[in-house]
């Protein structure tokens, strides 16, 4: 891990090395495509990510690794410079920090926002489109929804905005009851 | 002053002897009663004269003689050696005297006091009483106070685990109501309500502020 600081500005440097908004987002699908490779595991449990990160292999060899990933993942050669030239500095290991930074900038450069919504039971297609809508007429971005499923919420929805976050789940008012009924 | 009596002592024994020595002396002439003695008293002769006889002058000087040595070797130093025993003991009997006053003194004030005594006694024992009561009645205040104090600390202390233990109840009688209402709401909760707050939640959206994003027509910044 790397501090949130250096991370943004490891980002911030790819953000311009990116020379239209479509390139922008291909570093950021590849970015995130490449920390979620990073995160998998060998049969003894070491990451990917240990292993770009471990001096015990030569630069060379973990820059040949990443070279693998990418082409794995068909990420555009800019992405796999910039984490080349991040092994060499060693801050690889600052990997996902720097990735969420980056499609955080992207999405702000866009005007896009991550929105997480968590329900008791699947929504329809019908209320995610109206959840969105209203996300995206009350931030004014646009809204770039994942949905999650909790039966422990008993009913309602709870929106991740970032780090803002909107609570309208039964258990939420139950904990609010409780507390006040205890005060 | 004391070497005269004695002198006058040795000249009236000498002159007092002197008339029995005539006495005893034959008279000139007469036919010694025993052959013995011729001529009587001879005054002055020489040491030792053709008689073998000392005249009596010589006897007295030499008298004199032993008397003034006696006096200068003996005498005086017998009379001193007694004026200093005799200062030793008027001194002592001095001591013994002043002694005596003072123990009659101290028999004076031990008889006075011996007769202040029972005044005494009664007074202690007054005092001491008047101490007991007085010792008494603040051991029993303290105690009161003490006793006040524990009691009042026990009431808070009870007060204290009465308020807990209805905080306690109070809690677990709202755990009980919510898990209650939990196992009841997951029972009963439907699709039509999950839609219902789903769509009441989309309403609250717009009027929920949310810093840190854009200000737009639909909701604050």
């Amino acid at each position: 891990m790397i501090p949130g600081s250096l991370a943004r500005r490891y980002a911030r440097a790819l953000l311009g090395l990116a020379p239209t908004p479509a390139a922008r987002d291909k570093y950021a699908t590849d970015l995130a495509a490449l920390s979620e490779m990073a995160k998998s595991t060998d049969e003894s449990g070491v990451t990917v990510l240990t292993v770009l990160t471990t001096r015990r292999y030569t630069v060379s060899d973990r820059k040949k690794l990443l070279d693998a990933l990418g082409r794995r993942v068909a990420a555009d050669p800019m992405v796999i410079k910039f984490l080349a030239y991040a092994i060499e500095q060693d801050r690889i290991n600052g990997l996902h920090e720097i990735t969420r930074a980056f499609v955080r900038m992207a999405d702000d450069a866009a005007g896009r926002l991550q929105a997480e919504v968590t329900s008791a039971a699947p929504l329809g297609p019908d209320a995610i489109a109206e959840l969105q809508q209203a996300l995206a007429v009350a931030t004014g971005k646009t809204i770039v929804l994942t949905t999650k499923v909790d039966p422990s919420l008993i009913g309602g929805v709870v929106t991740k905005l970032g780090s803002y976050v909107l609570d309208g789940s039964v258990r939420s008012a139950l904990a609010r009851m409780r507390e006040e009924l205890r005060s | 002053m004391r070497r005269i009596p004695c002198l006058v002592a040795a000249l009236t024994t000498a002159l007092t002897a002197l008339p029995r020595i005539v006495a005893a002396a034959p008279e000139p002439g007469a036919p010694d009663a025993h052959g013995a003695h011729e001529g009587g008293i001879q005054w002055i002769s020489p040491v030792f004269g053709n008689s073998g006889k000392m005249g009596l002058l010589w006897i007295l000087i030499n008298f004199a003689v032993l008397m003034w040595l006696l006096e200068k070797l003996l005498f005086s130093k017998l009379r001193a050696k007694t004026a200093a025993k005799s200062d030793a003991i008027r001194g002592e009997l001095e001591r013994a005297s002043l002694a005596r006053q003072q123990a009659e003194g101290i028999m004076t004030d031990v008889r006075a006091r011996l007769a202040k005594l029972d005044g005494e006694v009664e007074s202690i024992l007054a005092e001491a009483t008047a101490r007991a009561e007085a010792d008494r009645v603040r051991i029993v205040e303290a105690a009161q106070t003490e006793a006040e104090r524990i009691k009042a600390a026990a009431i808070a202390a009870a007060e204290r685990d009465s308020e807990q233990r209805r905080r306690a109840l109070e809690a677990e009688i709202v755990d009980s109501a919510i898990a209650r209402a939990e196992v009841m709401l997951r029972g009963r909760i439907t699709a039509a309500d999950q839609g219902r707050m789903v769509d009441d939640f989309i309403g609250q959206i717009a009027s929920t502020p949310m810093p840190g994003f854009a200000a737009t027509a639909g909701g604050p910044s």
